[in-house]
């Protein structure tokens, strides 16, 4: 088991978001997290990376308890993350932001790697990252996250604001990852895209995990789709 | 050359000058607020200290050099503690922060009232060599200052611009939670930079002692000024705080030879007025993206 979530609670503040949230992720899996708008999906990245730490749970990451440990150890663990919105450092340039992602991390060749995947990347190096397209910057926030050469890559809806061409070659790198060795945790509200990719998906209903299927138990299983997400798929 | 051109060229130079120690200043505000979004309202007073200890340690040590090295080091000692058990325990309490930098600003001026004491004092040049520019005599310690605050603000923007370590400030400035997801220790990035700003303010307070009066109120005005600067240059921008710095202790020091100290300083309140009219977010400031 390389991630595992058990009986985690979550609070922003006074609003008690994620309600006991119990998942696993093993190697190799691409696992996808789906629910409605608000259901605390987001909210569990942001506790597995430790935006926002647990009141109560425990989150393992290959086997080390990473409930209690500070954003930036787990940072230098072999987890990435591209939250929603990408958050990339806007003022600097995109090489500057991938050098980010190769702090702890120093393997010659790296950046060549990533200009496999994402080949329009090279020319803009010296641009600013705040002003590359919505699927420039999606191509950068990823790059700079498997810079870190992850074991467990976790995607905060990656699709958002991209055209139907990137998605597609989006969804490509994202299984070639993958096929290479990534683990996957992905966020996403396109739920073709994600039913594409994942081989388990979990679903949440008002901050806990209710559901949990694999790809194949879900062929034809419309009830289901209804049930938590509230769409036919 | 007329003389009133020599001396408008006279107090331009003056201006400049002390536009450079300001943008020493001003800079390690920016930075303070820019990473840790703390007002230091004792910036000022880090500057008067640093001037109060080279008042001291220059005749001490018998070097300048010597006591532009130990004044820094010892702000440094002062101002780990500061951002550690001071400011660090309300990070993100913007108020807060600035209240507790207010109480620090009355507890070095009364350290500095009750050990240095209350009158302004002068102390010699350490260089006391004069050039000849233009035909007017001009000291060699204002133009020494000038060298070193260049060399120190190009060493600033090396540091920044093209060292591992300024990419992590200027990511930890962007985006702090992003930062630490890249496994940068924003905790030492917050130190490392309050030390940092609080030394480039007593840098600026040792080059400027020997050309201003010594006393405990000094940082005052001077923190006025290096506000208006990174109002003005833009916040977070280095080029942005020395064109600002330049311009506004230019146009003070040359409004001087036709206007009263006062008025001359209220024209820099102008030009700040108008060009927050024109662009609101400073002169190289940039938009949120």
């Amino acid at each position: 088991m390389l991630l595992t979530l058990d009986d985690v609670h979550t609070y922003y503040g006074k609003s008690y978001i994620l309600q006991g949230v119990s998942l696993e992720v093993n190697k190799r899996e691409i696992v996808a997290l789906l629910g409605r708008n608000g259901v605390g999906k987001t909210t569990t990245l942001n506790t597995i990376i430790g935006f926002v730490k647990p009141r109560t749970g425990k989150i393992s990451l290959d086997g080390v308890d990473i409930t209690a440990m500070q954003a930036f150890r787990i940072g230098r663990l072999k987890i990435a993350y591209v939250p929603q919105g990408r958050h990339l450092f806007p003022k600097m340039t995109v090489l500057e932001n991938l050098k980010t992602g190769m702090i702890h991390t120093s393997r010659s060749g790296a950046l060549d790697r990533v200009f496999e995947l994402f080949p329009n990347i090279r020319g803009k190096l010296n641009q600013k990252a705040g002003s590359l397209s919505g699927g420039e910057q999606q191509a950068v926030a990823i790059s700079r996250a498997i810079l870190k050469e992850p074991d467990i890559l976790m995607l905060d809806e990656p699709t958002t604001g991209l055209m139907p061409l990137f998605v597609a070659s989006l969804q490509e790198i994202i299984a070639k990852l993958n096929a290479e060795g990534m683990t996957i945790l992905l966020v996403e509200e396109r739920v073709p895209f994600a039913l594409a990719l994942a081989d388990r998906v979990y679903f949440m209903v008002k901050g806990r995990v209710e559901h949990t299927a694999t790809r194949e138990e879900l062929q034809g299983r419309k009830d289901i789709f209804v049930r938590y997400l509230g769409i036919e798929v | 050359m007329p003389e009133w051109l020599l001396n408008v060229l006279f107090l331009l130079m003056n201006g400049l000058i002390w536009g450079l120690i300001i943008a020493l200043i001003a800079l390690g505000l920016s930075l303070i607020f820019g990473v840790m979004g703390i007002v230091n309202m004792a910036h000022g007073d880090l500057y008067m200290v640093g001037a109060v200890l080279a008042f001291y340690l220059i005749p001490l040590l018998g070097s300048f050099w010597l006591a532009l090295l130990v004044v820094p080091l010892i702000i440094a000692v002062i101002a780990a503690p500061i951002e550690r058990f001071i400011l660090r325990p309300y990070e993100g309490h913007h108020a807060v922060t600035m209240i507790a930098t207010v109480g620090i600003s009355f507890i070095l001026q009364q350290a500095a009232l009750a050990t240095y004491g209350g009158i302004p004092k002068k102390m010699a040049d350490p260089w006391d060599v004069t050039f000849n520019l233009f035909g007017v005599s001009y000291p060699g310690y204002r133009l020494l200052i000038a060298g070193i605050s260049i060399v120190i603000l190009a060493a600033i923007w090396l540091f920044l611009y093209r060292t591992s370590y300024g990419v992590l400030i200027r990511a930890s400035i962007q985006d702090k939670n992003m930062a630490a997801a890249m496994g940068i220790d924003v905790n030492r990035v917050l130190i490392g930079t309050f030390v940092l700003g609080s030394v480039l303010a007593a840098i600026g307070g040792v080059l400027a002692a020997p050309i201003t009066q010594v006393f405990y109120l000094m940082g005052a005005d001077v923190a006025l000024l290096a506000f208006i600067v990174v109002i003005i240059g833009g916040l977070g921008s280095l080029g942005g705080t020395l064109v600002a710095a330049l311009s506004l202790c230019a146009i003070e020091g040359v409004m001087s030879a036709v206007l009263n100290p006062t008025l001359s300083k209220a024209a820099i309140f102008v030009v700040m007025i108008v060009i927050l009219m024109i662009r609101p977010r400073g002169l190289f400031g940039e938009a949120e993206h």
